[in-house]
């Protein structure tokens, strides 16, 4: 009797399991997109960094913008690692049906060189670039550095003790960080730290003693007084922080990189009904217009940029060819662009 | 006075009163479930919250929040499947006391000790919370690896008769977590799988701690109690739940160190209430010179340490959030997320330009452990019946609910086939006697050790010795090294020893 109790409970074990594991995967399978119906159900969204940072926030407020209009929910999730390879690994590996959207930064397109992913922003069509910022070097309120030349003349000087807070392997922080290798030669020692948040803590807590992060992460903590931006990677003064001196006026060398920042937008896979892509691209446009998204993104450093097809297409390349050049004359990054047909810009 | 104002909000406001008890008592029955967690309710919250007034869907966050870290340490005592990380140091004396029909008194105790953590830990916020965020701030990279370190002594305090079999588990633990890309430098460790493919691409964002912990505890606590689902279930006593004053007075000055704890600990970016509770645990295991019962069998001093630090680990969390933007754990990162959203800047500025919303959040937070007090003694009798369904018909569903547990975590069925290898494996490792709470300490601790013990050595420019000297010149590491130095002592053999020898003469 005991025995059969037990053959018993475990087929019924098993039988849940089944049914379990198939109700699962029927949500997995999606059926062709019909255009004309599009959308006919809820959109992924796959958020190419961790909840809480510029490109999470942003990315959720345009989503939400454009949910209304598309009349259907966007469901988040936030795929974050691997300098974004995580999450464009993730959507390239579904269907190209408009229902899984990639709301990505910059990062993707210097993959290829820094050896982090075999794909790029080649693989994907933008529907839309909706905000850019910029880089901008920042030191704590108590640093002894009040100029950008006393700092890098610092590091110049004694390039054991002069830290760096970085976000890792192919983040803005180090490819920043290249850019005042080739320019300025400094050799710079790098921490790697799990965010530029982070790296804003590492430099008030005294735990480094500089970082270059964009403009969004060193904001608020300008406005309260607890950092000084010492310079800003872009060529005019950036409205609102008209008293932070452009790199280029200490050091002329970087105008062969400006004007440079990174950048913020919503991708599909490649392969996607035309339609479903327009489609997609004017409601992005009228979501980027949204008073909303436009006060939270200024809140965050960022300015509009409202880029889509051909010109958001000739955007990527230009930022690829620039940054990944850059990484591989400093030595940053191992493989040439030109394996990868990456012209110089 | 204007703070008290908007503080008192949280009380007067019928609506905001609505949310948060609600929030509160769904986060309850959210986190009691095994499975569901409070992270993934609140990660289901905000989209609805999109479209709310601030207050209400602050009112919301909180109350889910409060309850849901509390809730966990339901299923955590009646079935030994902690319903959060947080709840694991809770299963270890919890269960116990519900084998031996004493459930309801254990969560009884649960629930006034959540309420205490809560308070305290809702007061320094209020009180200190610029200066607890500058000590978590200069916190270093070494101290957060020393800390870790500490963290890992534990695995002796996490109940196994065998230390060797616990240093197992948690090796075990530290390797499933080095799985998946690298963040720091971007190379790949331990992925399988041909490259593109949906598992390699699985493997490079690493296992989900919380798909293991669903696994481990979850599905192979169902898997060992089916192994004879004939056991008749032990009858609860239902009929002294709440906790007398004696007994809480009596248990007041560990519950006041272990929410001091919890409260800083939640405060450092990076930790949060899992870890808290943990150590909570271990220091009441080592605090306590003669509990009642011994801890592992029941002991109420456990229950006490890990419940009062994880709730008050919430206003430790907030810290950082409300003060610097940075969330404290995985449920503050989605509660900044939803504050932008409604054009709030969490942040330095925040006390200034949005004083408002920051004293009405800690308003909510003490109203919400009132709410706590009253709704966690609901619905008791009610769980504990629970315990009392026989195991053929409870162990499927438990199954069931992981899998949905899993599954919801990020849409995906990969975790669900990981939660049910780590299922298995748990099975393996019960049935051969390994405990399995050590494995999720160590993938809990992993990343916080590795990546800050290099950040550690590279600040110092690569040298171990350097980094000898840096921590030997800073007062808090140094603290913290001589705490590591001394729990190493007094656990080696000769130490025992010469204590014992001193007690007989």
């Amino acid at each position: 009797m005991k025995h059969l109790k037990r053959v018993f409970t475990a087929c019924v074990c098993v039988c849940v399991l089944a049914a379990a594991l198939t109700g699962c995967s029927s949500t997995g399978t999606t059926p062709s997109a019909k255009e004309d119906s599009y959308p006919s159900k809820d959109i992924q969204g796959s958020i190419m960094w961790s909840a809480g940072g510029v490109c999470d926030i942003t990315a959720r407020s345009i989503g939400a913008a454009a949910q209304e209009l598309l009349g259907t929910d966007i469901v988040f999730t936030n795929r974050a690692g691997s300098g974004g390879a995580v999450s464009t690994t993730y959507v390239n590996a579904q269907s190209a049906d408009g229902y899984e959207l990639l709301f990505g930064a910059e990062n993707p397109q210097i993959a290829k060189v820094m050896g982090t992913a075999e794909i790029d922003y080649d693989d994907f069509t933008p529907i839309i670039l909706y905000c850019t910022t910029y880089a901008a070097v920042s030191v704590s309120k108590d640093s002894p550095y009040q100029t950008l030349e006393e700092l890098m003349d610092a590091i110049l000087a004694k390039p054991q003790e002069v830290v760096m807070a970085t976000t890792g392997a192919g983040g803005l922080p180090e490819v920043c960080a290249s850019m005042f290798a080739d320019v300025v030669g400094i050799d710079p020692i790098i921490v790697p730290f799990d965010g530029e948040n982070e790296c804003m803590t590492a430099i008030m807590g005294g735990n480094a003693d500089y970082t270059i992060t964009s403009l969004g992460s060193a904001s608020s903590f300008y406005a309260s007084g607890d950092i000084r931006i010492l310079g800003m990677l872009a060529q005019d003064p950036v409205a609102g922080y008209e008293d932070v001196p452009s790199v280029q006026d200490a050091y002329p060398g970087f105008s062969k990189y400006l004007p440079w920042g990174p950048f913020y937008g919503v991708f599909v896979k490649n392969g996607t009904d035309q339609a479903v892509v327009d489609k997609l691209t004017e409601v992005f446009a009228q979501a980027a217009e949204d008073p909303d998204f436009l006060e939270l993104i200024a809140s965050k450093g960022c300015f509009p940029l409202g880029l889509s097809g051909e010109e958001a297409a000739a955007y990527l390349q230009k930022y690829r060819s620039v940054t990944s050049w850059l990484l591989f004359d400093s030595g940053a990054a191992q493989v040439s662009p030109e394996e990868f047909g990456i012209a110089k810009p | 006075m204007e703070h008290l104002d908007y503080m008192l909000r949280a009380l007067l406001d019928p609506q905001l009163l609505l949310f948060l008890g609600v929030g509160v008592f769904l986060g309850i029955y959210i986190g009691a479930v095994p499975g569901l967690s409070v992270t993934m309710a609140a990660s289901l919250l905000i989209s609805f919250t999109y479209s709310w007034d601030v207050l209400p869907a602050m009112a919301a966050m909180i109350g889910i929040y409060i309850g849901g870290v509390y809730g966990g340490s339901r299923s955590a005592i009646l079935l030994n499947i902690p319903g959060a990380p947080a709840a694991v140091a809770t299963a270890l004396d919890g269960y116990p006391l519900a084998q031996k029909g004493l459930a309801g008194q254990a969560i009884g105790i649960t629930v006034v000790q959540s309420v205490l953590g809560g308070f305290i830990g809702t007061v320094i916020l209020a009180l200190g919370a610029p200066q607890v965020a500058k000590v978590a701030m200069a916190f270093a990279p070494r101290d957060y690896f020393l800390l870790a370190v500490m963290g890992l002594l534990l695995v002796g305090s996490l109940g196994s008769e065998s230390p060797a079999r616990g240093v197992m588990s948690a090796a075990l633990g530290v390797f499933v977590g080095f799985i998946g890309l690298d963040s720091q430098t971007g190379h790949l460790r331990f992925v399988a799988g041909p490259s593109g493919s949906s598992f390699h691409t699985y493997m490079m964002l690493g296992v989900n701690y919380v798909v293991v912990m669903i696994g481990l505890f979850g599905m192979s606590e169902a898997l060992i109690q089916l192994r004879d689902p004939t056991v008749q279930p032990v009858k609860q006593k239902v009929d002294k739940i709440v906790p007398g004053w004696k007994n809480i007075l009596k248990y007041l000055p560990l519950s006041i160190r272990t929410s001091l704890l919890g409260t800083f600990v939640g405060a450092l970016p990076g930790t949060g209430g899992d870890i808290a509770a943990l150590m909570a645990y271990d220091h009441a295991k080592w605090s306590t010179k003669n509990p009642e019962t011994p801890f592992g069998q029941g002991a109420i001093e456990g229950l006490v340490a890990c419940e009062s630090a994880n709730n008050a680990a919430i206003g430790g969390a907030c810290i950082p959030m409300l003060t610097l933007g940075i969330p404290g754990d995985a449920v503050t990162a989605i509660m900044i997320g939803a504050m932008y959203i409604h054009g709030l800047n969490p942040g330095p500025l925040m006390m200034k330009e949005s004083s408002d919303v920051f004293w009405y959040i800690i308003g909510a937070m003490f109203v919400g452990n009132v709410f706590l007090l009253i709704l966690g003694f609901t619905g008791i009798k009610l769980f504990a019946k629970i315990v009392e369904i026989p195991k053929y018909i409870l162990m499927p569903i438990i199954i069931i609910l992981s899998v949905v547990g899993a599954f919801s975590i990020n849409n995906s069925l990969m975790d669900v086939y990981w939660m049910i290898a780590f299922g298995i494996l748990g099975y393996l490792m019960k049935l051969y006697h390994f405990p399995v709470a050590p494995a999720i300490l160590g993938i809990i601790l992993v990343d916080l050790i590795e990546l800050n013990f290099r950040r550690a050595v590279m600040t110092v420019g690569g040298s171990f010795t350097a980094l000898l000297g840096d921590i030997l010149t800073h007062p808090m590491s140094l603290l913290l090294l001589a705490v590591i130095v001394g729990m190493l002592l007094s656990s080696a053999g000769i130490f025992k020893k010469l204590r014992c020898g001193a007690k007989k003469r």
